[in-house]
């Protein structure tokens, strides 16, 4: 049994409290919201006694090579409901407020989606990479990243230089 | 003029208790731990960009090397997210057979989980039983797909070998070991005073505490929460099963053990129907030589053996995924190792890594 999406009666509602969001009208809607607007909706989503959206259940990002979208699955237990919320973000300099204040578990996947998507969460206790290591340049899940070989050792100290384009 | 000041403690990569190449930073007052933080990514091995350049069906045996111990419930839910998103229907036998390969690999995941944290805490006999009891478990999976670990038995659209009756039989011989072997952990770990001691009471977690940081499986159920996809979703046929939810009162590392223990009892029973209820007919549905699911996304959740195991599929049309994200339990559950671990000492740290049971080929993904 997959849970339901939101009715239009209480997409309609969400829209009254905050007019800026965009719902695409597709089988499941989709939540369109600003960076301005995310942390309050987000909050309002879980604490709202009629949504209590608690559970973040995913939160990733994708890069669509013309922007990148943030993306969350919430899940209501009392609605039995999901609800997808995403931001759309500038490709060139992408920056989402964090959400580690309503859902501190949010705090190692915006970790992870920093690392590998290079998306600046601002807000964030503690953004750093947690899966590359620390000195490691660029962010692999782009789409126009470019692997890069590491030359063996031997190599680098002939002159080579430490990787090469593969 | 007395002075302390906290110093720092290396826990790992080659710790042999720290499962995996799992390390964490100590932050520590005399022996008391201040902070606890994880510093993950050795084992990691780019799983989500790989799946881009793979098709859907290229891409499932990777699927077996996430979290290595549970092959079979990850192979389920990457193949019930590619169904969802092409719009495949399972023959109900499959169903079954998935569901009683799920459900094994649990036992067997359980028993890994208990057996090491046995053997961390000094009982290295508790973790040679776990692992000889467990040993029953492969010879089934030997018997369907040919392999010990790493299955890619759960295919896109079924299982790939047929559940013969020898795989019953030995799927029967296992079902009447079960009570047996628990209630000799029962006799050797359960009752033991020494085992008790270092658990009961160590590491403990509110249901709030657990739940804000978004952590699932018997992490969460030891806190006291009866949440569990199998029953809330009841996707595939678990509807069908008649099983209880195991739940803990102090989510200390002693209800962790016990839920562990009693979801094995829980599986074994859901086993024992699965088997009596099992209908004739095809494994395998009529699935595409070239599998194109239309474009789209889909979100697919199950319960894995630690937790809510989510596969996010995005579709542009072609033969393979434009973007893959897999929700780790295990990533999500390392949240809590902080909290868990303060104010214990260096000595606790080592039976709370066991019992939150992370496999680090999950967590580093």
């Amino acid at each position: 049994m997959k849970q339901r999406c939101l009715s239009e009666g209480e997409l309609a509602r969400l829209k009254k409290t905050f007019p800026t969001i965009s719902i695409s009208d597709s089988t499941s809607p989709v939540i369109y919201a600003s960076c301005e607007e995310l942390v309050s909706l987000t909050e309002f989503l879980k604490t709202n006694a009629d949504f209590a959206f608690t559970h973040l259940s995913c939160l990733t990002a994708v890069d669509l090579k013309d922007a990148i979208e943030v993306v969350y699955y919430l899940f209501s237990e009392p609605l039995d409901a999901c609800t997808v919320v995403k931001v759309r973000l500038d490709r060139e300099n992408p920056e989402v407020p964090s959400i580690t204040g309503v859902f501190p578990g949010a705090n190692f996947e915006e970790r992870e989606v920093y690392d590998l998507m290079g998306v600046r969460f601002t807000g964030h206790p503690d953004l750093r990479r947690i899966l590359m290591p620390e000195d490691f340049e660029g962010h692999p899940l782009r789409k126009d990243f470019v692997y890069k070989k590491p030359v063996p050792p031997q190599a680098v100290r002939a002159g080579a230089p430490r990787e090469v384009e593969a | 003029m007395k002075r302390t000041e906290t110093y720092l403690l290396n826990m790992g990569p080659q710790h042999p208790s720290t499962h995996g190449v799992l390390q964490v930073k100590l932050t520590l007052d005399g022996e008391r731990i201040q902070r606890a933080e994880p510093v993950l990514g050795y084992l990691h091995r780019g799983i989500e960009k790989l799946l881009e350049s793979r098709t859907y069906v290229q891409g499932l045996p990777y699927t077996d090397r996430l979290d290595y111990i549970s092959s079979m419930n990850n192979n389920f839910g990457f193949a019930r997210a590619v169904e969802e998103l092409a719009r495949l229907e399972v023959p109900r036998r499959a169903e079954f057979i998935r569901v009683i390969m799920a459900e094994l690999n649990r036992i067997n995941s359980h028993l890994i989980g208990i057996g090491t944290l046995a053997n961390d805490l000094g009982a290295s006999t508790g973790m040679l039983c776990c692992f000889r009891d467990r040993e029953y478990i492969l010879d089934i999976f030997n018997e369907v797909c040919g392999a010990r670990q790493t299955f890619h038995y759960i295919r896109i659209g079924g299982v790939s070998g047929e559940f013969t009756d020898k795989a019953r039989a030995l799927t029967e011989s296992f079902l009447a070991r079960v009570p047996r072997f628990l209630a000799e952990y029962d006799k050797l770990l359960t009752g033991n005073e020494i085992f008790r001691r270092r658990i009961v009471g160590i590491s403990p977690m509110t249901p709030e505490e657990a739940l804000a940081l978004n952590m699932t499986g018997p992490n969460l159920r030891a806190t006291g929460v009866a949440r569990d996809l199998r029953k809330i979703d009841a996707y595939s046929v678990y509807g069908e099963f008649d099983f209880d939810i195991p739940v803990g009162t102090h989510g200390d590392n002693w209800d962790r053990y016990i839920v562990k223990l009693r979801e094995i009892k829980e599986s074994a029973r859901i086993i024992r129907q699965a088997l009596d209820k099992m209908p004739e007919g095809a494994i395998m549905a009529k699935v595409p030589r070239v599998l194109k699911p239309p474009a789209g996304e889909v979100y697919s959740r199950t319960e894995g053996t630690r937790g809510e195991l989510g596969f996010y599929l995005v579709s542009d049309g072609t033969p393979k995924p434009y973007r893959v994200h897999i929700r780790r339990p295990s990533f999500v559950n390392m949240q809590g190792l902080d909290l868990m671990c303060r104010g214990m000492l260096i000595g606790d740290s080592v039976s709370a890594y066991s019992s939150i049971d992370p496999i680090m080929g999950e967590v580093d993904c």
